[in-house]
């Protein structure tokens, strides 16, 4: 008697196994649309004002954003990003600067740098490495200078949580 | 694809089908190890009253009796050995994660912490045979790297039933139980293993001459990695398959001495030890991977306890010293093996805990065995934090004493109704340094009371409220995060009004039903509020609600069925924010587990577990949009086979339907698993 209600059990729970065993479904948030979004470039006194939702978005890691060097381009200033440093303000003034071990970055970086539209938050390329004072949230303006010193990134410090 | 999926699980069912006819024939006569002696629904399972809770706790124990108001029904859970085998966890995370009201998940440090009731780990009181144990600075510690060689049951006491066992416990409070010196088999040895990838080890042995009893175990677990779904979808940082960084090695030891000075009077003495080496998976959506490793992790606890028991009164004082370190190795790549770039470099921490704390309890004016029962709960505690963000960094040193005291009285109020009263009062004293300055220190009142009523000898009825109190722990008051956060070293504590309504009822001999409501705000609420675009601070600026209804049930009609099952349909939301921000993370709003064991002859025992997780709300650290993990369904089994009088071997498998899961976003959980184990018994 036992065993085959043993089977009817096991059978029952064999069903609830393949009815019920689907993968599950995540939604990972769905932007509202295109909020205004904009990122004030500078250099040497010039400034322009970049429509980032008029900037082509580059998929890092399936997450669309905007390239910093495609950024400067857009704001059609003549130098050459490559040859210059960066500051980052945000909207509230912050700068990495004024960290200790957050200096400037060259501009050879702008191709691993990244402005999300949406939250106005930078990130890097993660082979980069760089500490965490660069990632500036709800920044404001990308101002490109002449290097002061040769840049070192910070590379004297290191950084977990 | 879920009938594909099942295939592979297809043949284990089948020989779980045919295993009696196997067993039988080869077993012969052999000792029915599954099966307890009794038809009863409360031998051997899951929650309740166990064998154990009946009279005062011993020394460096918690017990939680049942009879006590405010104590009962789905109020107090209790996971014993036999459960813990049979519901295929290997932690205490895991486990804690198959009770309806409690959800564990891995996040972005590789750690596993529980929530419970809409509570976080850092709300809940979480102890080890009684001495707490955290990391001190955190205020909790990854539940998930203790595993259950060692560990004879866990007692889960939830919101308003949670007095009497020490200060922070919000949300209720969870004892790790480990065996008793001097009692059950004199050895045990286990191990099991999913082949090439991981192996558990553990032994226990116990001997008792005259007066003095002892227990010694060990426990080793090699992981190389844990295996993802087939259905997981590749992406950037992680490819499937293995999953990244997922190893962990890890020793843990444990001795306990009881010396038996004469009938009344006895001392315990007690060491447990946790040393390992976690590899911390890397999220897989994560803008930013982090390529991390806890290169050391040990927790030293140390206790000495001495126990008095006459025939109305038992009182025992205990002291204790707890060790907790860890190193979080930062590394450049998926290499794990240079730190050049500027974020890469080790992070130490070096914390530890001294407290002590004395327990009595004194029964009077006992009338046809029903006692007035006052108990008191006295302890001081120590908490030291040491830490260095980088090689050459200076180290950090931040502490606070807590002090509590809490007394409880409970008796009978005519033939049916039990009522109980009690306070607690806990104090903090923050250490104070030139960094710091001056802090002034805190005070939690915590009253509670319930009454318990019960209309039929099968059925009772409890109501129970509690106020309880949390200090901020010191990361909250004193951690910059590298800057991103500005210390708030005068942090006041939150503070929680726990409701709860249970009925249990035991109508059949063979079937317990509990089912509970529960209702919990929290004021002062800490919560992280930010102060300028890149600097938050923790503040008391948040207020919360959780509340919700959970049920249980346990039966056992026949000697070769056994049932558990709970479910749990809870809210939880911030009560200081509108929708969609009021939502608070990770909290599903229903979860439900079932487990069933089938044993058709002694000798064999088939379980199968099955779990529901409703959907979680959470926010995508990439966009800071809210985000919503589906409802997901986890399946394990095992079958257990005792060949031989002694000696068990088992067969099992997790998330047989090899679901894609994250139970954190970015943070996927194991895929199919089947391990094959044995353990031996001795005399």
């Amino acid at each position: 008697m036992k065993l085959p209600l043993s089977c009817i059990v096991v059978a029952l729970a064999t069903s609830l196994l393949a009815a019920c065993g689907d993968d599950q479904d995540v939604d990972p948030g769905t932007d509202s649309g295109a909020t205004a979004a904009y990122l004030t470039v500078s250099h040497e006194g010039q400034s322009v004002k970049v429509d980032l939702n008029g900037v082509a978005k580059t998929a890092y890691k399936d997450v669309q954003l905007v390239k910093l060097s495609d950024v400067w381009t857009a704001s059609k200033l003549p130098a050459s990003y490559t040859n210059l440093e960066f500051e980052f303000v945000s909207t509230d003034g912050f700068k990495p600067s004024s960290k200790e071990g957050c200096p400037d970055l060259p501009g050879t970086m702008l191709d691993k740098g990244y402005v999300n539209p949406a939250t106005m938050d930078m990130s890097w390329d993660e082979t980069l490495g760089l500490r965490g004072c660069y990632s500036v949230n709800d920044v404001a303006e990308m101002n490109g200078h002449q290097p002061y010193a040769p840049a070192d990134a910070g590379a004297d410090d290191a950084a977990g949580e | 694809m879920t009938t594909s999926k099942l295939l592979p699980v297809l043949p284990a069912l089948a020989l779980s089908v045919a295993s009696p006819a196997w067993a039988q024939s080869s077993a012969g006569d052999a000792h029915p190890t599954p099966a307890p002696a009794a038809s009863s629904a409360d031998s051997g399972s899951a929650n309740g009253e166990s064998r154990r809770s009946e009279g005062e706790a011993r020394p460096l124990e918690i017990t939680v009796r049942g009879r006590r108001p405010g104590m009962r029904g789905t109020t107090v859970e209790t996971v014993d050995r036999k459960t813990l085998d049979r519901i295929g966890a290997t932690n205490v995370s895991e486990a804690l994660d198959r009770l309806p009201s409690t959800i564990s998940a891995n996040g972005s440090r590789g750690e596993r912490m529980i929530s419970l009731r809409g509570f976080d780990q850092r709300q809940i009181l979480v102890t080890i045979d009684g001495v707490p144990v955290q990391v001190p600075y955190d205020g909790q510690l990854d539940l998930g790297k203790f595993p259950l060689g060692l560990v004879d049951h866990i007692t889960v006491v939830k919101g308003a039933g949670s007095l009497l066992f020490g200060p922070n416990g919000l949300g209720g409070a969870v004892d790790i139980a480990t065996r008793r010196p001097g009692e059950g088999p004199l050895v045990t040895l286990a191990t099991e293993t999913a082949p090439f990838h991981s192996q558990r080890l553990s032994g226990v042995a116990t001997t008792r001459g005259g007066p003095i009893s002892a227990i010694g175990g060990v426990s080793f677990e090699n992981v190389r990695y844990f295996p993802l779904s087939s259905s997981y979808v590749p992406t950037y940082n992680e490819n499937g398959g293995q999953r990244e960084n997922s190893d962990r090695r890890s020793l843990t030891a444990m001795g306990k001495t009881r010396w038996e000075i004469d009938d009344r009077n006895q001392i315990v003495a007690s060491v447990w030890h946790l040393d390992g080496q976690f590899g911390v998976p890397p999220g897989v959506y994560d803008l930013t991977r982090r390529f991390w490793r806890w290169g050391d992790w040990h927790v030293n606890s140390y206790a000495v306890a001495h126990g008095y028991r006459d025939s109305k009164t038992t009182l025992d004082e205990t002291v204790y010293v707890s060790m907790v370190g860890n190193t979080l190795e930062v590394y450049d790549d998926a290499r794990y093996a240079t730190q050049t770039l500027p974020a890469s470099g080790n992070s130490t921490y070096d914390d530890r805990t001294v407290g002590g704390n004395v327990r009595v309890a004194h029964r009077f004016a006992c009338t046809a065995g029903r006692c007035v029962t006052v108990r008191g709960w006295a302890g001081a505690k120590k908490d030291w934090h040491g830490s260095q963000a980088a090689a050459g960094a200076p180290w950090i040193d931040v502490d606070a004493t807590t002090l509590t005291g809490a007394a409880q009285v409970d008796g009978p109020l005519g033939e049916r109704l039990q009522w109980l009263a009690g306070t607690q009062l806990d104090g903090e004293i923050p250490g104070s340094s030139a960094a710091t300055g001056d802090l002034e220190p805190a005070l939690g009142v915590g009253p509670m009371g319930a009454l318990t009523y019960q209309p039929h000898r099968g059925v009772d009825l409890t109501a129970g409220v509690a106020r309880r109190t949390r200090f901020a722990t010191l990361k909250e008051r004193f951690s910059s995060s590298f800057g991103n956060m500005e210390p708030n070293p005068a942090l006041g504590p939150e503070s929680a009004t726990n409701l709860s309504l249970d009925a249990s009822t035991r109508l059949l001999r063979w079937l317990r039903v509990d089912v509970g409501v529960f209702d919990s705000e929290v004021r002062d609420l800490i919560i992280k509020l930010p102060l300028t675009t890149q600097l938050s601070q923790w503040q008391n600026g948040g207020r919360a609600r959780f509340y919700g209804v959970e049920g249980s049930v346990r039966a056992r009609p026949t000697q070769w069925l056994e049932v558990w099952g709970g479910w749990a349909a809870m809210r939880m939301r911030r009560l200081d924010q509108e929708p969609p921000d009021d939502a608070i993370p990770y909290r599903p709003d229903q979860k439900g587990t079932v487990a069933v064991t089938l044993m058709p002859i002694p000798q064999v025992a088939l379980t199968v577990v099955g779990r529901h997780v409703g959907n979680q709300r959470f926010q995508n650290p990439n966009t800071m949009l809210w985000g919503e993990l589906g409802s997901h369904q986890l399946f394990d089994a095992r079958v257990d086979v005792t060949a031989v009088d002694g000696l068990r071997m088992w067969v099992r498998g997790t998330n047989l339907t090899d679901a894609n899961v994250q139970a954190h976003f970015s943070y996927p959980e194991a895929g199919r698993q089947l391990f094959v184990g044995a353990s031996w018994t001795g005399p």
